[in-house]
């Protein structure tokens, strides 16, 4: 009587997908990544409408703020209109590079652990981290662009706002990348906030936001050239402003073209997003 | 074909000039229940953490499921389950979220998890808490759901790296029950990491680690059997007289300990008597105020093959560690 002592396994109960694909493995594990962090961000809320209030008020008090002061000098427009697009532009950065630190989070609490230890390649846990934080990054700057006709006095066409989303996404993109990697190379909350500091005024004040990138000091001007962020304000306010604006004018206020824009955005996504990769493989 | 499911030949791991592991090897065979024994820094979780491919090997191989560990990292780690030292749940999420990301992470169908996942929730008694956040539980109920999470995907290979470190004595038995329970109905392999005694002799085997080498490797009752004889353990009034009689008299080695003389005599029940009597009649003997007699446990193997007492260290090392861990906040 072949009776088995407490019978083990067979290899063929066990649950290896070997029917999928690599890739299909990858994509599995990306969507999960993903979407645990996005469940996350619903889950706290509170976190959603604040990280909102700063934008917000950075609009309407510096915009309404400054504006008697500056008239009419940069280009013949309102001032309010000429930072929205800045300030579009700096949700999305606080939004993604804050993001980062969801990172220091999770090796906090041990679940980084989980995830480095799941049958997952790291590149796959890079760019879920990743795509979840241009994800949030993209629709908080969406949500502060449905404040702008308010708060800026401006209008502003759906078209203007679809023809945005890519150009929103492709910049979350580079500072999430930026945001993660630094997250995952820094491993105290307190250092990452004092980073954020130290790394995010700097590339926010040199971007263009709050004044044109024309006729400044030489050092100025290079910081401006390699700071990411200039290559995503230039087409925002160029796309953002055609409603209100004729193209000449426009013209004034442009830096670059727009592919040229694109082009130097997905370099610099290329470069950050493989130091992120790299990061997550020694990790 | 051989039985054995983790096949370990020249294992080192070296950080720098440091060798935390130095060339160890044994072999776990399919069923049985593990375990390293250590005192802290001995190279137990080095030694699980390469198992589990999370940490490089500097030299030697590792099979695990007949998949090395240096070469098919991803294999390992499919068809093993792994508890760690310290909890690695998703606070902010459900356990059933959880075990939902963990098995979609480790490839499991989904129409197998929604059978699977009541199932390990039910294992674990966690039924009535699945769709509350992990936030809330108690220590004990993080431990048994990561356990619960361990066992998800069906691995062959249970890892778990000190499962009952900072738990209360009643907690840690009660998920002793669970892991010797699941062990029998999911009839997986278990591997373990304690500097707990008494844990270790639910084990099959135990391999004795001490300064990243192999001491002892053995079952709990062989190796209780190295030290095959019973201790008695005496007290009296001018011990450091008795020590010297009893030296002189028996021919036995007497170690002074904090209850009294510690020594061991091949066969307890009757040389107590024996003893008693040739204690009381001598002519300068000190007064007997207490005697006891005990079998070997592993604390005495341990003891015996170290020359150091586990529970000593272990207690003043992970002191010093919690300590370290407060300064550096």
């Amino acid at each position: 009587m072949g009776s088995h002592p407490a019978s083990l396994p067979s290899t063929t109960d066990i649950h290896v997908p070997a029917t999928e694909s690599r890739i299909e493995r990858d994509l599995q594990g990306l969507a999960t990544i993903w979407r645990r962090e996005l469940l996350h961000v619903w889950r706290d809320k509170p976190r959603l409408v604040g990280s909102l209030i700063q934008p917000l008020l950075f609009l309407l008090i510096i915009g309404n703020g400054l504006a008697p002061a500056v008239g009419n000098a940069i280009g013949g427009i309102d001032f309010k209109k000429f930072i929205f697009p800045g300030i579009i532009a700096m949700s999305v950065l606080f939004s993604s590079v804050f993001y980062g630190i969801t990172v220091v989070w999770d090796r906090e609490f041990g679940f980084l652990k989980e995830i480095l230890a799941a049958p997952v390649r790291r590149y796959v846990v890079a760019l879920g981290k990743i795509l979840a934080g241009s994800t949030i990054a993209t629709t908080q700057g969406l949500i502060v662009l449905m404040f702008v006709p308010w708060l800026a006095e401006t209008s502003l066409s759906a078209s203007v706002v679809v023809k945005l989303i890519p150009f929103l996404f492709l910049l979350s993109l580079v500072t999430s990348s930026l945001g993660v990697t630094l997250g995952a190379i820094i491993k105290s909350i307190q250092a990452f906030q004092v980073m954020m500091m130290v790394l995010v005024m700097p590339l926010y004040f040199l971007s263009g936001a709050f004044f044109p990138l024309k006729d400044l000091p030489t050092w100025m001007d290079i910081l401006s050239k390699i700071d990411p962020l200039t290559y995503g304000v230039d087409p925002i306010r160029q796309i953002g402003l055609t409603a209100v604006l004729r193209s000449h004018s426009i013209q004034v206020f442009a830096v670059h073209t727009i592919g040229f824009d694109v082009l130097m955005l997905c370099v610099f996504a290329a470069i950050l997003i493989t130091w992120s990769i790299t990061v997550f493989n020694r990790l | 074909m051989s039985t054995n499911i983790i096949e370990v030949r020249n294992l080192v791991k070296k950080y720098g000039d440091f060798a935390a592991v130095k060339g160890i090897s044994f072999n776990v065979e399919a069923g049985e229940v593990f375990g390293f024994l250590g005192p802290n820094g001995a190279g137990k979780t080095t030694t699980i953490s390469i198992l589990c491919t999370l940490l490089r090997l500097t030299s030697g191989t590792a099979l695990v499921n007949g998949f090395d560990v240096s070469t098919a990292s991803m294999k390992v780690r499919g068809s093993i389950g792994l508890i760690f030292q310290e909890t690695s749940l998703d606070n902010q999420l459900t356990a059933r979220e959880n075990l939902q990301i963990h098995g979609e992470l480790y490839g499991v169908a989904n129409v197998v998890l929604r059978r699977r996942i009541p199932e390990v929730l039910g294992m674990v008694d966690l039924s009535e808490w699945s769709d509350r956040l992990v936030g809330a539980f108690s220590g004990g109920m993080k431990r048994r759901l990561e356990i619960a999470r361990g066992l998800l995907h069906h691995p062959r290979i249970l890892f778990l790296d000190e499962p009952t470190l900072g738990l209360d004595p009643q907690t840690r038995s009660h998920i002793w029950e669970y892991i010797l329970r699941l062990r029998h109905d999911e009839g997986i392999t278990v591997f373990l990491t304690t500097h707990y005694m008494d844990e270790a002799e639910n084990c099959s085997r135990i391999a004795i680690i001490d300064h990243g080498e192999i001491v002892a490797l053995d079952s709990p009752a062989a190796l209780k059997a190295m030290s095959a004889q019973d201790i008695i353990n005496l007290d009296t009034d001018d011990n450091q007289l008795a020590a010297e009689l009893i030296e002189k008299r028996f021919g036995v080695a007497v170690r002074m300990g904090g209850d009294g003389l510690h020594f061991e005599v091949a066969d307890g029940a009757r040389f107590i008597p024996e003893f008693i009597a040739s204690f009381s009649n001598g002519e300068r003997s000190p007064r007997i105020l207490r005697i006891s007699l005990r079998r070997p446990t592993l604390d005495d193997v341990f003891l015996k093959v170290t020359g150091r007492d586990i529970r000593r260290q272990g207690a003043d090392e992970t002191e010093g560690q919690r300590m370290a861990a407060k300064l550096s906040r």
